[in-house]
């Protein structure tokens, strides 16, 4: 019984670890720094200055960039439990479920944020949630999407991360991943 | 077998257009005209070169195909996609109005004729089998390569009967194949026929853009984003400089993108001056703003494709042009 129970541990745990988010956090700064010619990953541009100003948002993004999905879950709740209550916090609600994988869910937290200082990286999210959601149902309509994308870099052109980013996201709208 | 499977199989072109939306003054109505496109009707296959091993506990049998890309691998029509990304880009990037009849005289013609338009990939497919006594294995694998785009274009920019110029855009394009962890072949052959339309999809995209800056350079002598500054264009008519002597005299080597010669020495420059030098990569006039004068050399920023580039040449070697 007891060696049955160490086995189903194992497959679970292995099981849990094999989901490898479509979707990765990082900070402005870092990504610049990328060569995103070659990278095969999406990238959610978090601002470095919020990260500073933000506990909540700093705190998960610490839990994010180390794989803590779990623990970002269970962060996320106490922080709700305890009354906290903030975009920052719905924030890193969104970006816990898109971890997950629950994009409805994330998309859900992500509409009840009215902070003008998420208010790009919320449009871009937007787009790629109704992607995912899309995508569960069947093949998404790429060129509809082409056209989202392209009104987001032409409305924030100054922004060449964002350029960068959306770039990759449309190869992953192309290849259906 | 591999050709019945990629005729189900395409996928959307497209791309998103990343030059900068201009609001400069539109002069001149340009009228397209696009001649026929070469791009085969279906999707091809042909057998480059196989291997057989037949070894007595070890059997392997490999074959390499080539793919053409044809019409039947894209969603949309080629050439519809062509004339609409044409007519995007004039709208973000360019200087001047498309104009959808040839009404008068007054209208520039632009006569593109796509002369290669040619989309191939090799895709290799292997098994092997081996067995000994009481045990047996095999494996089979398929792999893709890189989509090799060679996309030419003839562009005629005419007003009137008269021939402005006459220029060909020559795209090669390599697109490198995503090596995804999916290991099902019908997702394979899905991934191989988009990575091949995502090729010609860039080729297009490279090939318009140059088209786009090249009329704003026949138009005004520059490019979009130096006039959005002030809303005017800031260098004078090519037309007037062309009246003068140019020579060609030296290919310059040290610069990466761009490879240049630039044309006969004259005035004394100093910064500010507005200097013009040639291309071979766009095979036109470039014209600059002279940054920096280090001694025998200069540093001239200049614009090309929307983007502000900085190249350090022999002051001896551009030729100065009278301010706007």
């Amino acid at each position: 019984m007891k060696n049955k129970l160490i086995f189903l541990i194992i497959i679970s745990g292995c099981s849990f670890s094999c989901i490898t988010p479509k979707y990765y956090v990082l900070k402005y700064s870092q990504i610049q720094s990328l060569d995103l010619d070659k990278s095969l990953v999406n990238y959610i541009p978090l601002e470095d200055e919020l990260l500073r100003k933000s506990v909540v948002l700093d705190s998960s993004y610490s839990l994010l960039i180390h794989k803590k999905y779990m623990k970002l879950e269970n962060y996320v709740k106490k922080t709700e439990e305890s009354g906290v209550y903030s975009s920052d916090l719905l924030m890193a609600q969104t970006l816990s479920k898109i971890t997950q994988q629950n994009y409805s869910g994330a998309l859900i937290s992500l509409e009840r944020i009215n902070d003008r200082r998420f208010s790009l990286l919320k449009s871009l999210l937007i787009i790629d949630l109704n992607y995912e959601n899309e995508r569960m149902a069947g093949v998404p309509d790429f060129k509809k999407y082409l056209l989202k994308y392209q009104d987001l870099i032409d409305t924030h052109s100054d922004n060449l991360v964002l350029k960068r980013i959306v770039s990759l996201r449309l190869r992953f709208l192309r290849y259906n991943y | 077998m591999l050709q019945s499977s990629l005729i189900k199989l395409n996928s959307s072109i497209g791309y998103l257009h990343d030059s900068p939306k201009t609001n400069c003054q539109r002069n001149n109505q340009v009228y397209f005209i696009i001649n026929h496109n070469p791009l085969d009707s279906i999707t091809t296959v042909s057998k480059i070169n196989g291997l057989v091993l037949p070894l007595i506990i070890f059997n392997h049998f490999e074959t390499t195909m080539k793919v053409k890309l044809g019409q039947s691998s894209i969603q949309e029509s080629y050439n519809t996609f062509f004339a609409s990304s044409l007519a995007d880009e004039s709208k973000r990037s360019g200087c001047f109005n498309v104009s959808n009849a040839l009404s008068n005289d007054s209208i520039h013609t632009l006569e593109l004729t796509i002369d290669t338009c040619s989309t191939t990939s090799k895709y290799r497919k292997s098994t092997t089998f081996y067995f000994l006594v009481f045990a047996y294995g095999w494996n089979i694998s398929e792999s893709g390569s890189p989509a090799e785009t060679r996309l030419q274009v003839t562009a005629k920019l005419k007003k009137g009967n008269s021939l402005v110029y006459e220029k060909k855009y020559v795209i090669n394009h390599s697109q490198p194949f995503v090596n995804s962890s999916i290991v099902n072949t019908n997702k394979l052959r899905s991934d191989f026929t988009t990575n091949m339309v995502e090729g010609l999809s860039f080729s297009t995209k490279e090939c318009i853009e140059q088209i786009v800056a090249d009329l704003n350079l026949s138009f005004y002598g520059s490019v979009p984003s130096v006039m959005q500054e002030n809303n005017e264009p800031r260098i004078q008519n090519p037309a007037e400089i062309a009246q003068d002597s140019v020579k060609a005299v030296q290919p310059l080597l040290n610069e990466q993108n761009t490879s240049l010669k630039v044309e006969s020495k004259k005035d004394q420059l100093k910064a500010g001056d507005q200097v013009m030098f040639f291309s071979f990569t766009t095979n036109s006039n470039i014209k600059g703003v002279v940054k920096e004068i280090k001694g025998e050399t200069i540093l001239i920023e200049y614009v090309t494709f929307g983007k502000l580039k900085t190249i350090e040449i022999s002051k001896y070697d551009v030729r100065k042009t009278r301010p706007s």
